[in-house]
């Protein structure tokens, strides 16, 4: 979330990619279920939009994380293996650009944003 | 500051060169040791529901803590925990990147450049359920805790607890019911005094490991915060 004193819509940040990277990881189906509880969905799925990585539903169901392979597998992809290497987070009120460089994303606040 | 053990070196032996040769990253030394040491130790203990599924470390450097737990979690038969390292020095974020890579777990771990966890207090609030963190616990002028650079990896100000005490308010409310946060300070930084804050906010506090290195006295402290 946006973390700049005063912004009302902090959440979430757009994504600016301009370098991707794709790293293989271990598909641990359990790992994604203990995830989607966490997540946003919707933020997640807007983010992936981003990044123009389609295939995630609108809603997931109980079924979809039990037994959906194929779902799981987007899912996991999407989430683990994906990574914005060059890009930027944008805060959704200010427009604020947070880079991201080497995979890292600066978060760090100036001064008059503290 | 305490001169590395070097058998301990060998568990994550590949930590970033970055650490040691520009000296601008703080490289392990006891107390990175000792931290991660106990935080493995500790986790024998931990029941099957008690398998931290956030886990968080606060001020990575060379990322020599999150490595070792990172691993330490993959290994694990119910693995699968969500790994975040953050760091206010942006050399010591691409060091941890580069000693989580070392040993094939930068797929498993974030790391980013911040100030402790403020963009994060939101979206974390009671979800973190394992805390590191190896803070600035030197005393100092204040002056120098606001310094950046290398510094920013040992300057506490005064009684060495100007960086403890504001990470500690605001993680407090990111930690689970029942999840944890291991800490180091030295004696002079008060520990029963952190402990009694913590007490306050509803956690559990404990010394659980001490070790004198070279002229400090090194505890980890233990938070549990009660249900």
């Amino acid at each position: 979330e946006c973390h700049i004193k005063g912004v009302t819509n902090k959440y979430p940040f757009k994504v600016e990619a301009e370098q991707v990277e794709n790293c293989e990881c271990d598909f641990n189906p359990d790992f994604l279920r203990r995830m989607y509880a966490k997540l946003d969905w919707k933020a997640f799925k807007d983010t992936a939009e981003c990044l123009k990585l389609d295939g995630l539903p609108e809603s997931v169901s109980e079924d979809m994380l039990k037994s959906d392979e194929g779902f799981l597998r987007t899912f996991h992809h999407i989430l683990l293996e994906v990574e914005v290497e060059e890009g930027a987070l944008i805060c959704p009120e200010t427009g604020r650009r947070f880079p991201i460089h080497k995979g890292i994303p600066n978060l760090l606040l100036n001064e008059d944003e503290c | 500051m305490s001169r590395p053990r070097n058998a301990n070196l060998a568990r994550i032996k590949l930590v970033s060169g970055l650490a040691f040769s520009k000296q601008d990253v703080y490289e392990p030394a006891e107390d990175s040791f000792l931290l991660a040491d106990v935080i493995l130790a500790e986790s024998a203990d931990w029941g099957a529901g008690q398998v931290p599924r956030v886990f968080v470390e606060i001020g990575s450097g060379s990322g020599y803590v999150v490595a070792s737990v990172a691993s330490m979690l993959r290994n694990d038969k119910t693995r699968g925990c969500y790994c975040l390292a953050v760091d206010i020095n942006r050399v010591a974020c691409v060091a941890t990147k580069e000693t989580l890579s070392n040993h094939a777990l930068d797929g498993n771990v974030d790391v980013v450049n911040c100030d402790a966890l403020v963009p994060f207090l939101g979206r974390l609030e009671g979800a973190v359920d394992l805390v590191a963190f190896n803070p600035p616990y030197v005393l100092t002028p204040d002056e120098e805790v606001s310094r950046g650079g290398i510094a920013a990896a040992w300057a506490g100000g005064h009684k060495g607890r100007a960086v403890i005490d504001r990470v500690m308010e605001m993680v407090a409310g990111t930690i689970a019911p029942d999840g944890r946060m291991y800490m180091i300070a030295i004696h002079e930084n008060e520990p029963e005094e952190i402990m009694e804050e913590m007490r306050r906010r509803g956690f559990d506090a404990a010394i659980v490991a001490t070790q004198v290195a070279d002229e400090e006295v090194l505890h980890v402290l233990r938070f549990i915060r009660q249900c």
